[in-house]
């Protein structure tokens, strides 16, 4: 599953609930792009848990099932990655360098790596800032410049005669 | 790497590049507003959309006084068929799922009551248009009214309309009122030749009483409702005067304290009454109506905000200046010497407008504007459409296009015909009324000239006085 399988409406309505429950001073700390394994894993596993919870918020059932689609993808890399992490935050230091070799299989592994990078890219269009405005406040367009003229020409197009 | 990564997306996050080219909306009207544009210029669609953002953003009272001659005010009892324009919109500005781009809005259109013009059939789809037929009790008619309806009033005719006011009682209504002016040989007065009587022919003035009088107040404190004055069957000549009774009421409800403040006037294609270039030709009713619009243009503190839209400012020019909060100078073509020289007149020398602005006026597309707010500088501004329906040049008849769009309709027979037989109660009332006067006439008459005959004939003077008695018991019976 892909950003685009979501429509525009779908996508602001998980954005929704994304930006109005996750503070956005959070989502700031969990956006770096990391590569580093044992970020990139808890990023994941924070991104999943935050889409699978969004799935209860969503009305439409067409939207539900493309959640649920896009979250089955990497279920297994999931329940793994999180086994680890949780036995990783609470083991003694000698036994953490074969959990995190573990973590380094899966995302050597570029199938399931690629399972992975989808949901985190995916979680960042969700998560994208979107200021939605009231209808009302919206009275016209700037047209000092170049973007504003632009809107105005697409404007005029549309105007039926 | 990751830190700067971050820090860029942060600085991404932080800028939304909508808020750079939206347009706010203007703070809330201390005056009025006035646009101007040549043809095509977008000024009326432009006066439209504003007034409805300023109901919609700080819950003015609209009311749509006069749509021009193309009766433009009615379009927008529909919403707006420009779906691809609002869809672009929405996706443009971000604009709220659940929040649709046309409105319909909630309507109460008064309709006036000319027997003979009014059609058989009126728009009416309630709950969000409700189309009234208004008449006006003459009672409430002041002389200041009149002005706009009849060009000269004599010192005679004002001194008969307040004794005429004065004899009426409340009940009275058209017939009775003209029954008054007769008694008091007001007939050749031109206020009642030329406004009066075609008035109460048309049956258009009533008593206090009628269920059809325009009931301003709560018409106006339903401030969800926009109302709309549609004089699209009235004969132009009784225009003026049906608004500036209607403007007065409402300035007198004002005064009261009896409507809220925040009320918003439209009114298109004013240059038939601001065009002072040839003041010699105008009509007196005119220039005494610019009067008591420029009066209520500079009533802005007190409630009333007028939208006004013109050609040119040159037709405005010395009449306005200081009393708009908002200034919109649309297209102007270069050629237009006269009016690029009001524009400098009022605007540059001033320094609100710069020199290339003025120059750039010819090159304005359709929508777009100089906008001049109270203490601002002018600044090119677009303005979106109205979220209603706006008068086109394809459109021939606003009847079609409802008739299209929506197809519900309120017959006028039934109200035609309470207000037809009213009237000719009235009429057969004051008849009779006549024919009793004469009766008692006669009667005084024969009991004058028969007392020398009484004594001689006391038997057949008897039966006539008996004869006559009985005819009048029986107009009283009657009456």
């Amino acid at each position: 599953m892909k950003a685009t399988d979501f429509t525009r409406e779908e996508i602001q309505e998980i954005s929704k609930y994304i930006l109005a429950n996750v503070p956005y001073s959070v989502l700031e700390q969990i956006f770096p792009l990391t590569e580093n394994p044992r970020k990139k894993a808890e990023v994941f596993t924070i991104m999943y848990r935050i889409i699978n919870s969004s799935v209860g918020y969503v009305k439409n059932d067409d939207t539900k099932n493309k959640l649920k689609k896009l979250l089955s993808g990497c279920e297994s890399e999931y329940k793994e990655i999180y086994d680890i992490l949780l036995k990783l935050n609470s083991s003694m230091i000698f036994g953490r360098h074969s959990l995190f070799n573990q973590i380094i299989l899966i995302f050597s592994d570029f199938d399931r790596n690629y399972k992975i990078n989808c949901l985190i890219d995916v979680f960042l269009v969700f998560a994208e800032k979107q200021i939605l405005r009231d209808i009302d406040k919206v009275i016209g367009v700037t047209t000092d410049n170049i973007k504003g003229e632009e809107v105005v020409k697409e404007l005029s197009k549309l105007v039926k005669d | 790497m990751t830190r700067v990564f971050g820090k860029m997306l942060k600085k991404f996050y932080k800028k939304d590049p909508v808020e750079e080219i939206i347009m706010r909306m203007p703070p809330q009207l201390v005056g009025g507003a006035f646009f101007y544009a040549k043809i095509r210029g977008g000024k009326t669609a432009a006066m439209l959309s504003m007034a409805l953002r300023y109901k919609d953003t700080y819950g003015y009272n609209i009311v749509d006084m006069y749509g021009g001659e193309r009766n433009e005010n009615m379009y927008a009892l529909l919403s707006s068929d420009e779906i691809n324009y609002w869809d672009y919109v929405k996706k443009k500005f971000n604009i709220k799922d659940n929040q649709e781009g046309p409105k319909q809005y909630k309507y109460i259109v008064w309709t006036p009551y000319f027997k003979t013009k009014i059609p058989k059939k009126r728009p009416h789809d309630p709950p969000n248009v409700i189309n009234k037929l208004i008449t006006i009790p003459f009672k409430e008619i002041e002389i200041e009214d009149m002005k706009s309806g009849v060009n000269s009033i004599s010192d005679t005719a004002l001194s008969l309309w307040r004794d005429c006011l004065d004899d009426s009682k409340n009940s009275d209504a058209g017939p009775e009122l003209k029954e008054t002016i007769k008694k008091k040989k007001g007939e050749n007065q031109l206020i009642y030749k030329n406004l009066l009587k075609p008035l109460i022919d048309e049956q258009f003035l009533q008593s206090k009483t009628c269920i059809y009088n325009l009931d301003i107040l709560n018409d106006m404190k339903n401030r969800d409702a926009i109302k709309v004055l549609n004089l699209n069957h009235v004969p132009q000549v009784y225009h003026l005067f049906i608004i500036a009774w209607i403007l007065r009421q409402i300035k007198d409800l004002l005064h009261k304290g009896k409507i809220k403040k925040r009320n918003v006037f439209l009114f298109r294609e004013a240059r038939e009454i601001f065009n002072v270039k040839d003041d010699s030709v105008t009509d007196d009713r005119i220039k005494w109506f610019r009067k008591l619009l420029i009066n209520y243009i500079r009533y802005g503190r007190r409630g009333m905000h007028m939208f006004v839209d013109t050609q040119s400012p040159s037709e405005t020019r010395g009449i306005v200046e200081g009393s708009q909060d908002l200034t919109f100078l649309g297209r102007t073509p270069a050629t237009s010497r006269e009016d690029r020289a009001a524009i400098a007149d009022a605007l540059y020398s001033v320094g609100k407008i710069t020199k290339k602005q003025i120059e750039m006026l010819g090159d304005l597309n359709p929508g777009e504007f100089f906008i001049i707010e109270n203490n601002e500088d002018a600044k090119k501004r677009y303005v979106l459409l109205p979220r209603t329906l706006y008068w086109k040049e394809k459109y021939k008849n606003f009847d079609n296009v409802w008739a299209q769009h929506v197809d519900k309709w309120i017959k006028t027979e039934e109200d035609k015909k309470m207000l037809n037989d009213d009237f000719r109660d009235r009429e057969n009332k004051i008849k009779e009324k006549e024919k009793f006067e004469k009766g008692m006439e006669k009667l005084i008459v024969v009991k004058k000239i028969k007392p020398v005959e009484d004594s001689q004939k006391p038997e057949d003077t008897e039966i006539i006085e008996t004869q006559k008695i009985k005819e009048t018991e029986e107009i009283t019976a009657n009456l």
